[in-house]
């Protein structure tokens, strides 16, 4: 029993890795404390996964814990201004350095506009990002098909608004 | 472009980020996060046995009606904050996996349990510092006379009292500001 969680968790680790990475670096700016939410975000979903009864997909079981998990770091953080300074460029070696430069810098634009975003928002849009349909978002944020499609939909004007300024 | 359009054009932004290199050994963060459990469910427990241990100790010193009382009350004391600590941990990781309503509906809810408990603490280290100080200042003035024992004595209730209070008033304004947190979420 233990040995297939163990199979299961590092399977989980493997297949979501990148989204977490990507969902904890829009929560928390700060490469050490993100490094630390990260490893929150991975204790808790190991602590989580014995009581994982597959009443939701397992796609939606990680994003809940992970949010949950990055919503209760915002929240006990103490209050810092976001700057995107803080945020680290990420080398991305299949391109050619200057097409690398433009796309790096437009995918740091787009994560500081997430990150401004207020946080009922940026739940959504992450969701959405990471390609999840809106039953799932529904299941992962708690409320309604209907009421994910607004709060998409004013997320989605915030993040326009907002990418718009960078421009 | 529409909105579809736009949406699947960050989306490829969004997906083609390469994670940062951070070095996770799931092992590694496994046994961490178990020791720091075990760790600190070993200390409260450490700290209950030894309040226990010694406690009942000195009572079978000196068995008088007196310290039968203050060793119960001892007893009764440690047991309550014990069972608490213990329940407290399980519901942290309890709700995890839940919705994020229900998870900030818990969350408020602890909060407010949270609150709770710190005005009971108050009330008890007001009402503990009002029988301790007299107890101890008419014992060291009247029964068993030592000017020493008595500013030792009261002193150290002082002091003690003056930590919790600290803590307590420190301890609040953390849950305050995590309180208005989520009442900022939900209020979006």
């Amino acid at each position: 029993m233990a040995g297939e969680l163990e199979t299961q968790y590092e399977r989980i680790f493997a297949e979501y890795r990148p989204a977490l990475e990507r969902l904890s670096g829009c929560y928390e700016s700060v490469p050490q404390a993100r490094e630390d939410l990260m490893q929150d975000i991975l204790l808790a979903i190991w602590k989580a996964l014995p009581r994982f009864r597959g009443d939701c997909s397992e796609r939606t079981f990680v994003f809940r814990v992970a949010h949950n998990r990055c919503l209760s770091h915002v929240w006990r953080r103490r209050k810092r201004a976001e700057t995107a300074a803080e945020a680290p460029e990420v080398p991305d070696p299949r391109a050619g350095p200057e097409r690398q430069a433009i796309e790096n810098r437009r995918r740091q634009v787009l994560r500081d506009a997430i990150r401004q975003l207020p946080l009922n928002y940026r739940q959504v849009i992450l969701l959405a990002l990471e390609d999840l349909s809106p039953a799932e978002i529904a299941s992962v944020v708690g409320v309604t098909e209907n009421n994910v499609g607004v709060r998409l939909n004013r997320a989605r004007n915030a993040l326009r608004c907002l990418l718009e300024k960078h421009v | 472009m529409n909105q579809d359009q736009e949406l699947a054009v960050w989306r490829q932004d969004w997906l083609a980020e390469e994670p940062a290199a951070g070095r996770y050994q799931i092992r590694g963060i496994v046994e961490r996060g178990r020791r720091r459990m075990r760790i600190s469910m070993a200390a409260h427990l450490l700290f209950a046995v030894v309040l226990l241990a010694f406690s009942a100790w000195w009572v079978f010193e000196r068995w008088t009606a007196e310290w039968i009382v203050w060793a119960s009350v001892i007893w009764i004391a440690t047991l309550v904050q014990t069972a608490f600590v213990f329940w407290n941990s399980a519901g942290t990781w309890a709700t995890l996996d839940q919705s994020t309503a229900g998870f900030v509906d818990l969350a408020r809810r602890r909060c407010q349990a949270a609150l709770r408990q710190i005005r009971y603490g108050r009330w008890l280290t007001a009402v503990s510092f009002a029988i301790v100080v007299p107890w101890l200042t008419w014992d060291f003035a009247f029964r068993y006379p030592s000017t020493e024992r008595l500013l030792l004595g009261d002193g150290t209730a002082c002091v003690l009292s003056a930590v919790y209070l600290i803590a307590f008033a420190l301890w609040r304004r953390r849950k305050i500001r995590e309180l208005n947190e989520l009442d900022r979420f939900t209020d979006l």
